[in-house]
């Protein structure tokens, strides 16, 4: 099971703007393993070999708040969503 | 009845449980049961379970307008008493810039057939400022009566003015069935209406159709995010009110030589009485996208790899007169804006042909698309999920099939021409 699907069963209000941004993208040039690629237990990070950059895909945050501690040189400025949007957690 | 577990199937997830309307499932030992007396068989956690595990196989039909029509049939129709006074079928013709819109000339074909299963007259109503020549096509298209009401007050469209007279010309002529195309005008409009008269409405029809002996208009809808088809009717209160869906009723033959009545109405709304103003008319510029009324999109994933090889694409989507599509990969990754975005948090499309290409089919992406009616999915992986939706698949790399595909329609559209399929000519 992908975790695509299993993301599916939460309930998501997605907004239009990421609420995670990568402050500076040459840093992660220099970022061996990436972490955040393989912590953020939403498969939000991903890195795009052709282009050289993390795709987020941050629809699908959880909002743990992991990736902020994870990644080395701290070059994630993530933000909770706007009040409304996000992860809508149902019996929670 | 109620829905069937497939023991096997079921991991637990507990999705299905939150979302029964009807407090219907619980986890017994990590695994769902049914209770049958709660079940009401609507199939809303069939839509969710992610490993399906819930099945409605047994239903008695599947079909909800012929298990309308069952149960409708245990109900009187309101044939005595005030509601029975109502009698005929009338569309709201919505225009723009001295057009009237394609919906409402879809919505008198459907209207013909009610009206004709009724035999009632079919009257078309259309409210504006120098609108009788587009009052004149709604004859064309098939309406016995349209009911041209001209003021400056409806000059443009606003809310109140327009329910105001609509209500009032509904109450004095007493059609039984009301419809309305469900573009933004519409959608705002219909409420309006609906709550001024009381009535009943159905937003969003993809199908209509008459119970005979009731002379109960079946208004049969997607609900649940068109997982589950739901066939809703109004008894007891008049007019009967519908907004349908673009483009699902076939455009009727246009006969310039037809003969109906125009008649003359006058709105009694004074400007003073309307609080909204227009204050502009901003128009969008022409390259914004209109996934949802695309015929044919080409939708593209990550698959594609970068913004230069939507070429390829936009080729195909160019010989076939189609709209580029994207999944939220390729949208994020910056190929395609936002506004091409196709699935749960973008656009829910069902177009003639969609085309999904290097797009791994996640459920996300095809909750906004699966009901297109022809699916042609391109990937090299053939366990995509894609391609369990697809009505034709192709394995193999985008870059040598898109081309060759797109080469083959140009020839069999040229040759079409050649044949004298003129009609084509513009789109190449
Ligand atoms: C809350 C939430 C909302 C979301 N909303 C949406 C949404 O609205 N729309 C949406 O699309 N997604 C949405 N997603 C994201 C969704 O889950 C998927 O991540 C996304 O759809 C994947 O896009 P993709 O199929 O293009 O990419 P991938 O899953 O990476 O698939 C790429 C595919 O291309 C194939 N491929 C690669 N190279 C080639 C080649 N040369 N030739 C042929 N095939 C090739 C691969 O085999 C693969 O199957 C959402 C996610 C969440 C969590
Ligand atoms: S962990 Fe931080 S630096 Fe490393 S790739 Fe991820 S965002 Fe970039
Ligand atoms: S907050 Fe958690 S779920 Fe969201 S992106 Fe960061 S690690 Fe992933």
């Amino acid at each position: 099971m992908r975790i695509e699907d299993k993301l599916f069963i939460n309930r998501y209000q997605a907004d239009k703007h990421s609420h995670i941004r990568i402050v500076d993208r040459g840093e992660c040039l220099k970022c061996d393993f990436k972490p955040c690629t393989y912590m953020c237990p939403a498969k939000v990070y991903a890195w795009n070999e052709t282009e050289n950059r993390i795709l987020t895909a941050y629809e699908g945050c959880l909002e743990c708040g992991t990736c902020r501690y994870c990644c080395p040189p701290g070059i994630i400025d993530w933000r909770n969503p706007r009040g409304g949007y996000g992860i809508q957690y149902k019996f929670g | 009845m109620a829905v069937k577990v497939l023991r096997g199937n079921c991991i637990g997830c507990g999705a299905c449980v939150q979302t029964c309307p009807y407090d219907a499932l619980t986890l017994v030992d990590g695994i769902v049961e049914v209770d049958p007396e709660k079940c009401t068989e609507c199939g809303a956690c069939v839509a969710v379970c992610p490993t399906q595990a819930l099945t409605l196989e047994d239903r008695k039909s599947q079909n909800t307008v012929e298990r309308g029509i069952e149960r409708i049939k245990e109900v009187k129709g309101p044939t005595q008493g005030e509601a029975g006074e109502y009698k005929g079928v009338w569309v709201f013709i919505e225009h723009q810039e001295g057009e009237g819109a394609p919906v409402s000339w879809e919505l008198l074909g459907a209207g013909r057939q009610l009206a004709n299963a009724l035999e009632v007259e079919l009257c078309g109503i259309i409210l504006g400022q120098g609108v009788e020549k587009i009052a004149q096509e709604g004859v064309f298209y098939g309406a016995d009566k349209v009911y041209l009401v001209e003021s400056p007050v409806l000059a443009q469209y606003r809310s109140e003015p327009y329910a105001e007279t609509i209500a009032s010309l509904v109450q004095k002529y007493k059609p039984e069935i009301f419809l309305l195309g469900a573009t933004t005008l519409g959608r705002d409009l219909s409420g309006r209406v609906a709550t001024l008269l009381s009535t009943g409405l159905t937003a969003d029809c993809t199908q209509l159709s008459i119970e005979k002996d009731s002379r109960l208009l079946l208004q049969t809808r997607p609900a649940f995010g068109g997982n589950i088809m739901a066939t809703i009717v109004c008894k007891n209160y008049r007019p009967q009110m519908a907004t349908v869906r673009p483009r699902v009723m076939p455009m009727p033959q246009r006969d310039p030589e037809r003969k109906g009545e125009i008649i003359q109405e006058k709105s009694l709304v004074t400007e003073n009485e309307v609080k909204t103003k227009v204050v502009e008319l901003i128009r969008e510029g022409g390259s914004a996208v209109y996934l949802d009324k695309a015929d044919i999109i080409v939708a593209g994933g990550r698959g594609v790899g970068s913004k230069e090889n939507f070429a390829y694409l936009q080729e195909l989507a160019d010989v076939l007169g189609g709209t580029l599509g994207a999944s939220r990969a390729a949208v994020e990754a910056g190929w395609l804006p936002v506004a091409h975005q196709v699935g749960q948090t973008g656009t829910t499309v069902r177009p003639k042909v969609y085309f999904a290409i290097g797009i791994s089919g996640a459920i996300q992406h095809l909750v906004g698309m699966q009901t297109s009616d022809v699916i042609v999915a391109i990937n090299k992986d053939p366990e995509a999920p894609i391609f369990k939706v697809a009505t034709y698949g192709i394995v193999g790399d985008l870059f040598t099939i898109v081309p060759k595909l797109t080469e083959a329609f140009r020839q069999k559209i040229a040759g079409k021409v050649a044949e004298g399929g003129v009609h084509l000519a513009g789109k190449i």
